[in-house]
């Protein structure tokens, strides 16, 4: 392993003449900092959910509402920008954090008084856009630590979408200079790639702590790829010692100077953002002073390349066809189109393939993105193949933000399982939930855990919140799920709920809003 | 213990170690408390066992194992052999026999050592604890007993392979996260090495270490592993990038692959 003060621990040789302007004992790549953010226990089932795991209850609970509590801390590089303020930082589980910020709010309307006999539902929320956001997710817990050690204030101003890169500002403005950004990369070119790492210590497993420093490996330019303008997108690096903890890294040339961030790691080699795409990145979220979404299409799908021909044949297609998609190993085979979808208005369908975007050919879901991405803020036209035509037909599409949607649980519902049947029809209400065992009685399912509620849900308005246990669904006690055909009113329903101590009931009418 | 009881018993040692007992089962537990904590034991020891870890090669296993065969065919080839050292002289080949025996009373030692050493790897947020019966209480996750022992020593890398500053190669780690392996449990056995540290420099080149508090609460989560068989694993504290959170996958990245 290579170490980071340049002048005193690498051999002079192997460093390029410009080496020499580096000061002894200097930190090396002092841009890189250290960004610890932690994550409270009902982002963390969000986030399971969203990374595609299977989650399929939260165990044993001694307290349901501890879930609001802070559960996992991620220690992650930053890459603090030359304005001494702006931090830019690959958080992969930032979606969590923003979700909130790009969803939009419907208005809400005063509650209808209750009925005779109707359960009291003894929360009312009302409030504008952005306390209601607030009110679902509080604000991001993020803390940033300098190479000296110092602890520094950031506030998360936002996401940007299209990159991925999630932006912090710096409470205090650091006047020290830091490095320019590299402007030229060629393959071979050694890569030293920086991230925090736990370092071992006799005396620091004292405490709930952990000890951590910015590390580095080396690593080899691998390859380059550029826009059709010629411009840098992203750089491949090769390094035999990478490994998912480095992600986020920075990646730093010999001189010193800023070449990336590590965005992705697969087989042996990191996928650097580079610096322009950075600055860009931040530029977007600063002016706007919060999230910047990505475009939205409202398809899902997966490249020709990687399917089979059963698969695309499940999709409608003929075998001779089929055979021949395959063999050009070209485009993107649609699978799914979200109703009322930008997709959807073009009159896309599942089993299309996209084989161009505005005249570029689709090759993977890497280039794909991209040039959807590049096409933010005007019509796309994509050149598409339907199973049942031979011509490439040409639909143009208005690209919208991207809108955050529940996502169904992983496992399809166990036809036998009541309880299995209320949690994918809780979702089909806007209602995002997970059944929970309490400690108390760990062999049952006590309720379920709402993880999420979308706003524009009549649950939502009805006052239901993340963090709330369902305990019952018109009178069925969740606990005592055990036959018959669970079915949930499409019209009006009671969820009998407890939250922290209390226990209480929304009376959810569809039709309200 | 009467002859019911027996059967009963026999009947919960087959069932699943998931599934709750039902019919008969289920009447005669309600009645026997005996069965009942039976049944218990029962299905603890099959969550133990659903909590344990897959373990996950590196990235470039193969690549080493490869590397490995052909550097081990190659000493082989450049081997005496066996009946080369028939014919040393009768002092010399005493010495080596000798020199094998203490080595291997050496291993044995050492590997005596390390078993009673009390190490396994846990995840930096779980706990060690003791069985709970089922029905009990869990301890509190309130951080008053943590796992500092096994701490820092055993923060999980998930297929992190560094190289010592010597030039020792580590073995990759899996985030290891059963909090209820203890000792004397036959799940020891099993359990792998302490989960390795990235140390890749000399402390203070290249800046401060510094220290970060952990939150106490452990998440505890049943997980389908997407081989037909649901664990429950303890989540780990603390994660560097995007090292691997549950069973298959990573944190997801903003643009989720397939989705536009």
């Amino acid at each position: 392993m290579a170490a980071s003060t340049a002048a005193q621990t690498v051999p002079a040789k192997k460093r390029p003449a410009q080496e020499a302007v580096i000061v002894e004992r200097q930190t090396a790549a002092p841009q890189v900092i250290t960004v610890v953010h932690r994550i409270s226990g009902l982002k963390m089932l969000r986030l399971l959910m969203k990374s595609g795991e299977g989650l399929r209850a939260v165990d044993t609970l001694d307290d349901p509402f501890a879930l609001t509590g802070r559960v996992h801390t991620n220690i992650i590089a930053g890459l603090r920008l030359d304005d001494g303020q702006t931090v830019a930082v690959w958080l992969p589980e930032a979606e969590v954090e923003s979700e909130a910020i790009t969803v939009a709010f419907p208005p809400l309307e005063p509650r209808a008084p209750l009925k005779p006999g109707e359960p009291d539902a003894l929360t009312v929320v009302r409030g504008t856009e952005e306390t209601l956001g607030r009110s679902m997710l509080a604000r991001p817990d993020i803390s940033v630590i300098e190479r000296d050690g110092r602890r520094r204030e950031a506030r998360y101003v936002g996401l940007d979408g299209l990159t991925g890169l999630s932006v912090l500002e710096l409470s205090e403005k650091d006047a020290r200079r830091v490095s320019a950004d590299s402007t030229e990369v060629f393959v071979g070119e050694r890569m030293h790639l920086f991230a925090p790492e736990p370092v071992q210590e006799s005396n620091v497993a004292a405490g709930n702590s952990i000890s951590v420093r910015i590390g580095e490996i080396d690593g080899r330019v691998a390859g380059i790829v550029r826009s059709e303008s010629g411009e840098v997108r992203r750089i491949r690096v090769k390094s035999m010692k990478l490994a998912p903890a480095n992600v986020g890294g920075i990646a730093v040339n010999d001189a010193g100077q800023t070449v990336g961030i590590i965005q992705s790691i697969e087989g042996g080699e990191a996928s650097v953002l580079t610096a322009a795409v950075i600055r860009a990145a931040a530029k977007r979220v600063l002016e706007r002073q919060k999230s910047v979404p990505r475009p939205w299409l409202g398809v899902s799908g997966e490249p020709v390349a990687l399917t089979s021909l059963a698969e695309i044949m499940s999709k409608g297609w003929e075998n001779r066809r089929a055979t021949s998609l395959l063999e050009k190993q070209r485009g993107i085979l649609l699978s799914a189109i979200v109703p009322g979808s930008p997709a959807a208005q073009a009159a896309l369908q599942a089993g299309d393939v996209i084989l161009k975007v505005n005249d570029s050919e689709v090759k993977s879901t890497d280039d794909f993105s991209q040039l959807l991405t590049e096409a933010v803020g005007r019509p796309v036209r994509f050149g598409i193949v339907r199973a049942n035509t031979d011509t490439v037909k040409s639909v143009v599409v208005q690209l919208s933000e991207w809108r955050e949607g529940l996502l169904f649980p992983k496992y399809v519902a166990d036809p036998a399982s009541p309880r299995d049947r209320a949690v994918y029809q809780l979702a089909e209400h806007g209602i995002q939930s997970v059944p929970v065992r309490f400690a108390s009685n760990p062999t049952a399912t006590n309720g379920l855990l709402v993880v999420e509620v979308l706003p524009a849900s009549a649950a939502f308005v009805a006052g239901l919140r993340p963090g709330d246990v369902i305990e019952a669904i018109d009178e069925q006690r969740i606990s005592t799920l055990s036959s018959g055909d669970f079915r949930l009113s499409r019209s009006k329903y009671v969820l009998k709920v407890l939250r922290g101590k209390e226990r209480l009931a929304f009376t959810v009418t569809e039709n309200s809003r | 213990m009467t002859d019911e009881c027996k059967a009963i018993r026999l009947q919960i040692d087959e069932v699943d170690f998931r599934r709750q007992p039902g019919g008969v089962v289920a009447g005669h537990l309600s009645s026997c408390p005996d069965c009942r904590a039976y049944a218990r034991e029962h299905l603890a020891l099959g969550s133990l066992l659903a909590s344990l870890e897959p373990v996950t090669a590196p990235p470039d296993f193969d690549f080493r194992l490869r590397a490995r065969l052909a550097r081990e065919k190659g000493a082989a080839q450049e081997s005496r052999g066996f009946g080369s050292f028939l014919k040393l002289p009768v002092p010399l080949a005493a010495t080596a026999v000798l020199l094998i025996l203490v080595s291997v009373v050496l291993v044995l030692v050492r590997n005596t050592i390390r078993s009673n050493s009390g190490v396994i790897a846990v995840a930096p947020g779980a706990r060690e604890t003791k069985p709970q019966p089922i029905g009990a209480a869990a301890p509190a996750d309130d951080g008053s007993t943590g796992n500092t022992t096994a701490g820092l020593k055993n923060v999980a890398v998930n297929g992190a392979v560094d190289e010592m500053p010597s030039g020792v190669r580590r073995r990759p780690q899996v985030i290891h996260a059963a909090n209820k392996r203890t000792e004397g449990l036959a799940t020891r056995e099993f359990s792998l090495s302490p989960a390795a540290v990235i140390v890749n420099q000399p402390p203070g080149v290249a800046g401060s270490v510094v220290r970060v508090p952990l939150d106490a609460q452990v998440l505890r989560i049943s997980i389908d592993d997407e081989r037909g068989d649901i664990r429950t694993i303890s989540l780990p504290r603390v994660s560097f990038g995007s090292q691997r959170l549950a069973a298959s996958q990573s944190f997801v990245p903003v643009s989720a692959r397939g989705v536009w």
